[in-house]
């Protein structure tokens, strides 16, 4: 239901105050945002691409909100970049742990909001990505 | 398209009957030909992904949820994949099925730890107590899990609440990465993924779920999800290396897309609403959706692609597309119809995360359908060969134990390639332990250490072996117990063999200081790791606590009283555990108090033999209650029950091998405690609560689905009427009725409902009429609306103006003496003659006395055009005089009193408007 039509309906289910609850996708979405690895710029990438969600917050199973950042790096250049990434992340605060059989996942709390980060490549297509998502509410 | 009408109750009716229609199906597996039993066909399938794999929206053979596992992944044995094993069962495979599906997962989940959830929990110890002492009491006491290896919790220490006289931690749940699940002796990988990567359930929400769907937002969620396929295709190649990695070459990988979310095209979402002006949309929410479906099967598809293609393998993954099952069976998502052939769940389940996931046809004739594709090629372990294998060394290295650490030193390669030659699979851990150097005085002892976590590198191995070292130790006994306990802290694999090789001569401090370990507690814990069979090598007087936990576990001591047979006898111990049974019961059991549940140990197998006796422990007290024929026991509780099951499999040479798995029975079988329960008699897992009322959505009488849709939002089927407002622009004058007329019309000759929508301060004689007039009390330009509603959603609206003059009159001007540009001079008391002229719309001229009502007049400072005082009227219309064509003349006798004032006069008609009637008077 969009907010802007700030609509007043009757309806007796709970629902409603849940549906109320919906601006916080976007809080979520701008927390990670705020996050410099959410706009980090890859030395020597080729190309960069960004795709985001806000994600659900209920009802039911809460999707995660999520900001990406895919590079295309120079070929063979995926390993290096991992590292690269993954250095950045780790002076941004991030906590790591390797990732088989490709990259590295991790943690950080980003203004009380739990986040988690994921740093993988393909080899073949010389891609890397930086994801940072949270599930909290 | 118009829908048949269907009641909500008689679509409940129809699925009930399908349900019902389906039990024998849930119980006994899809029709084939079982190959001959004495056929070995060892097989491990491991299913990862989401909702579309966990089991959301299964029921067992009564129609009741059976949810298993952690909470919130919404597990059920009853899913496809079950069905489909039980199908594998039945052609002969020995089939050790782990489901580490989990609702909501995302791709990243099956390689990376999960966020689930947190709590706080309060630690109750003195202020002073350490942080790092609260920590791990809270993750003993508050923060555990029943699910070590899946599920895991991490704290966070956060303050000393001095109110409450309690330390206050934070626990937060993970699930662990999925793929932990997947080794060497991994066969078959079942998996979904990619749908909550692109926010499937804010599609459902958005496009389908009535009260929440839009027309705008479900726009900008598919869209949102168009462009995030290439994000799931990437992460699916990278999740299909991981899986290659982790397994072995010839392990294969079934990926099973997701169905179409609606049955057919024609449903439309639109909002319209009247506010300053009109606003509407429309939105093929069905197509766009489909249209993602099919873009989303493509992405898949060359995820596959890529998939294969890096592992060099043609058959690595097989793409499993249903859509073409499905057709026809998917949600008919308008309100107050539904598609009686459903195998989708409409929105129609209380617990809202079921609804547009499999109902129990679903997942039955999804199971089916992948019988049809065999084991996607999968070998499995092959008759005669050994299982793989888990084994961790746990050894004394205290100083007496020199000559046989030596000799283990020696006979390391030996045990490698016993290995090698007798596991499927295999993964060595090394633990040493001594004594706590308090007790010995010396700082170089310790109560365990680990030397090298699970490993399946052969160098890596040796090199633990040999790099043993041995200390001090002081007197007997030693920390046996902690040196187990550090081993069944690791990871280790579901559904394999599981050997603790405790070696020593010395017996265990039993109950061990510092830790508390005892016997009892070590046999506890290594049954709930399924179970690891501790076995001893007593090479000196480690006596009866060896003996103990062998027992306990199902495991055996053997003795070497000479460093020249420890080699002997560890390779007596691998023979024994790869020629023992493997047995095999699943990962967890949920039941009803007073209801059968059925244990499933067909995926148990003897690796050279049969299994000849399957025997029972249902309550966790040591003592096996009951022996079946075979491997199924139906059992029915008479109390509560929470704890192990343990089965004791025995083969035809006297091996035995233990398995175990949790069970919880209560009133509701959801394994929630009754007295944190928030719906305690029935079974809800995930203690669904939307309105946070603290009663479970399932026995909330306040809670229930929405069936409306929010203001403004409709459902549209087929292509919309036709509106047009005839003859517009209209014009009027205030107060006087103004004919509107209108014509409409609908592709499909459905009636269709007209209503006319007037802006603020006009109205219509009759809004549902096409021909009807409209009246407007002031003058202005005003929207008017003529909407078309084909009774079927489809509304469109037609948008019209129409100009209001003020009144029926048209004021031609003050004449002489009056100017309306600069004050006029006049003596109070004297008599002014106002002249003018007035004529009506059609330009006659109006010669009715009622036109003119009076002069009113407010003072005002001179020289300013705003009035400082009230209006005051003049007394009469007595001095009016109609001077023919439309000319008029008041005589207006003014009072003595505005002597030296200044006013504002203004010509009042019974039109109610005075703009441009004033005129200033100066007087003296």
């Amino acid at each position: 239901m969009r907010l802007r039509r700030g609509m007043t309906i009757a309806v007796g289910i709970a629902l409603l105050a849940v549906a109320a609850c919906g601006g916080g996708d976007s809080d979520r979405l701008a927390t990670l945002r705020s996050d410099p690895m959410a706009d980090y710029e890859l030395p020597g990438a080729v190309d960069a691409r960004d795709t985001q969600s806000a994600g659900s917050t209920g009802p039911g199973v809460p999707s995660p909100a999520k900001v990406r950042r895919t590079f295309t790096v120079a070929e063979g250049g995926v390993p290096d970049a991992l590292t690269t990434l993954a250095d950045a992340a780790r002076a941004d605060g991030w906590t790591l742990h390797d990732r088989a059989p490709n990259g590295y996942s991790g943690e950080k709390t980003i203004d009380d909001l739990l986040a988690q980060i994921v740093i993988a490549g393909i080899d073949a297509d010389d891609i890397v990505w930086v994801e940072i998502s949270t599930r909290d509410r | 398209m118009r829908a048949a009408g269907i009641t909500r109750d008689g679509r409940r009716s129809l699925l009930a009957l399908a349900v019902l229609g389906l039990c024998s199906a849930l119980v006994v597996p899809f029709a084939g030909t079982a190959r001959a039993a004495v056929e070995i066909n060892p097989l491990k399938v491991v299913l990862l992904g989401d909702s579309y794999a966990a089991g959301n929206g299964a029921r067992d053979a009564d129609g009741d949820r059976n949810y298993e596992g952690p909470k919130g992944c919404y597990r059920s044995p009853t899913n496809w994949a079950s069905q489909y094993v039980d199908w594998l069962r039945s052609q002969g495979y020995q089939v050790t099925f782990v489901n580490r599906a989990c609702s909501g997962g995302v791709i990243a989940d099956y390689t990376s730890r999960r966020h689930m959830d947190d709590k706080r929990v309060a630690i109750f110890a003195s202020a002073s107590t350490p942080q790092d002492e609260i920590v791990q009491q809270a993750l003993d006491e508050e923060c555990t899990t029943r699910y070590a290896g899946d599920e895991a919790y991490t704290a966070e220490y956060e303050t000393f609440d001095f109110v409450l006289g309690a330390h206050v931690v934070k626990c937060d749940r993970w699930m662990e990465p999925q793929i932990d699940a997947i080794g060497e002796d991994t066969d078959l990988v079942l998996m979904t993924g990619g749908g909550n990567d692109v926010n499937f359930a804010e599609i459902v929400k958005q496009c389908f779920a009535p009260f929440y769907r839009d027309p705008g937002d479900c726009r900008d969620n598919v869209d949102n999800a168009r462009q995030g396929l290439d994000d799931v295709e990437n992460d699916l190649v990278g999740a299909f290396a991981a899986i290659r990695a982790a397994s072995r070459d010839d392990t294969k990988v079934a990926l099973v897309g997701y169905p179409y979310l609606a049955n057919n095209d024609d449903f439309e979402l639109v909002f319209h609403r009247l506010g300053f002006f009109w606003e509407s949309d429309r939105y093929a929410a069905a197509r766009e959706v489909r249209e993602l479906g099919r873009q989303g099967d493509a992405a898949q598809g060359s995820a596959v692609e890529r998939g294969n293609s890096a592992a060099g393998d043609p058959g690595f993954v097989t793409f499993v597309k249903i859509k073409d099952l499905f057709a026809g069976h998917e949600p008919k998502p308008e309100l107050g119809t539904g598609n009686p052939d459903r195998w989708i769940n409409e929105i129609e389940q209380l617990v809202l995360i079921e609804n547009f996931h499999y109902n129990a046809i679903g997942h039955h004739e999804l199971g089916y359908y992948l019988s049809q594709f065999g084991p996607f090629g999968a070998l499995g372990a092959g008759t005669g060969i050994g299982s793989a294998v888990d084994l961790a060394f746990v050894i004394d290295t205290t100083g007496s134990m020199g000559d046989d650490i030596a000799a283990v030193k020696a006979a390391a390669n030996a045990i490698i390639d016993r290995l090698e030659g007798g596991a499927q699979s295999y993964r060595v851990a090394v633990i040493d332990y001594r004594d706590f150097p308090e007790r010995t005085g010396d700082p170089g002892d310790y109560a365990s250490h680990l030397d090298l976590d699970f490993s399946s590198d052969p160098a890596a191995i040796r090199d633990a072996i040999n790099g043993l070292d041995l200390g001090y130790g002081g007197d007997t006994p030693e920390t046996a117990w902690s040196g187990l306990t550090e081993a069944f802290s690791l990871s280790w694999r579901p559904g394999v063999k599981k050997v603790g090789l405790l070696f020593g001569d010395a017996p265990a401090l039993d109950p061990e200081p510092v830790t508390g370990h005892t016997s009892q507690s070590i046999i506890a814990t290594a049954l709930a790791i399924d179970p690891v069979a501790i076995y001893g090598i007593d090479t000196g007087f480690a006596g009866q606590t060896f003996r103990d936990v062998a027992a306990g576990t199902g495991g055996e001591v053997l003795v070497a009283p000479s460093p020249s047979q420890v080699g002997d006898r560890i390779g007596q111990v691998l023979d024994t555990a790869f020629a023992s049974p493997y047995a095999w019961i699943g990962t967890g059991y949920n039941g009803r108090t007073g209801s059968p549940v059925r244990f499933d140990a067909s995926g148990s197998y003897d690796p050279d033999g049969e299994i000849v006796t399957w025997e029972w422990d249902v309550d966790g007290d040591g003592t096996y209650d009951t022996t079946t024929p075979g491997p199924e026991l139906v059992h029915t509780y008479t109390a509560d029950y929470s704890g192990l099951v343990t089965l004791r499999a025995t083969d035809d040479t006297g091996h035995i091998g233990l398995a175990t798995a949790s069970v919880d029975v209560s009133i509701d079988g959801d394994g929630i405690p009754a007295d944190t329960d928030n719906c305690p008699d029935v079974h809800n897992p995930g203690q669904e609560d939307d309105d946070a009322d603290g009663i479970g959505d399932l026995c909330d009488p306040d809670w229930s689905l929405p069936t409306t849709d929010a203001d403004g939002v409709g459902v549209a089927i087929g292509p919309p009427p036709t509106a047009t407002v005839l003859d517009e622009p209209y014009q009027g004058i205030v107060g006087q009725p103004v004919a509107i007329a209108g014509e409409v019309a609908d592709p499909e000759g459905d009636t269709v409902t007209v209503t006319w929508y007037p802006a603020d301060g006009c109205t219509v004689a009759a809004p549902s009429q096409l021909s009807t007039t409209i009246v407007c009390t002031a003058p202005g330009t005003y929207p008017l609306f003529l909407a078309a509603d084909d009774g079927h959603g489809g509304v469109v609206a037609d948008e019209a103006t129409i100009v209001v003059t003020a009144g029926g009159y048209v004021f031609g001007g003050f004449e002489q003496p009056i100017s309306v540009d600069a004050p006029n001079a006049a003596t109070a008391g004297r008599t002014i003659p106002v002249k003018w002229s007035l004529h009506d719309a059609s330009g006659a001229p109006v010669d009715d006395p009622a036109s003119f009502v009076r002069i009113s007049y407010a003072t005002t400072p001179c020289g300013s055009a705003e009035p400082s005082g009230d209006p005051l009227p003049t007394e009469s219309n007595a001095g009016l005089v109609y001077l023919g064509d439309g000319r008029w003349q008041y005589n207006w006798k003014t009072p003595k009193s505005l002597a030296n004032r200044c006013i504002i006069a203004t010509l009042e008609l019974n039109d109610g408007a005075s703009s441009g009637r004033q005129f200033v008077v100066d007087f003296t």
